[in-house]
């Protein structure tokens, strides 16, 4: 069975079309195609595979891989 | 909620007028210079075609000059609502995002317009008749 990390990965590789390995250290700032737009469409792809329900406040927030990892996975996954 | 336009970003809103030209279409409005958005807009409309938006970027800046180096073409879909209450309570029903805060909206006197982003990755514009709400 995949972990949540390895799950929430596999929901960047499909969006934003990279290799497993270069996920970890994304964030919108580094990452010029991760945009306003795509990252609505990360966030509500992970709300649907992981079932949960992020705040405008949130999405607005979590703007890397790993803030999106501690709040889909939990702080203990780090 | 009505339909009222689709956004297609063009790099030369003359050329792209042409193009609508040659299609059957006349200019609605005159060459509307948007400072809030930095844009030149031009509203045009044709014989049961939808209502098309020309923008192009002043000066290559502002928010739509990152989508134009992706390409030229249709970009955002624009509905009107009449208040505030039922495009927050419609957006939120749809699971859109805001792009922007309401603001108001150069084209349209007494009217507020925001962007939305869709859960599939596409651009909304909700325009509200009736201003900013305090």
């Amino acid at each position: 069975m995949s972990s949540c990390e390895d799950r929430l990965r596999a929901v960047f590789v499909v969006i934003f079309q990279v290799e497993a390995e270069k996920v970890h250290h994304m964030t919108m700032d580094s990452y010029p195609e991760w945009d306003s737009l795509r990252h609505i469409e990360l966030v509500s792809e992970i709300e649907d595979r992981f079932g949960i329900e992020l705040s405008n406040r949130e999405v607005a927030s979590l703007q890397s891989f790993t803030a999106l990892r501690n709040r889909v996975c939990g702080e203990s996954s780090q | 909620m009505k339909f009222h336009h689709i956004g297609h970003a063009s790099r030369n809103l003359e050329t792209s007028a042409q193009v609508l030209t040659s299609l059957g279409y006349t200019a609605e409005s005159p060459i509307i210079v948007d400072s809030l958005l930095e844009v030149r807009l031009q509203f045009w409309v044709g014989t049961e075609s939808p209502r098309i938006e020309l923008l192009e970027p002043i000066a290559g800046a502002g928010p739509l000059a990152p989508i134009l180096r992706s390409r030229a073409g249709a970009y955002h879909y624009a509905f009107i609502f009449d208040s505030q209450d039922v495009a927050e309570k419609w957006t939120q029903a749809s699971r859109m995002r805001p792009i922007s805060s309401p603001m108001p909206a150069v084209a349209f006197p007494e009217h507020t317009v925001q962007f939305m982003g869709w859960p599939d990755g596409s651009l909304f514009e909700v325009i509200v008749n009736g201003g900013i709400s305090s």
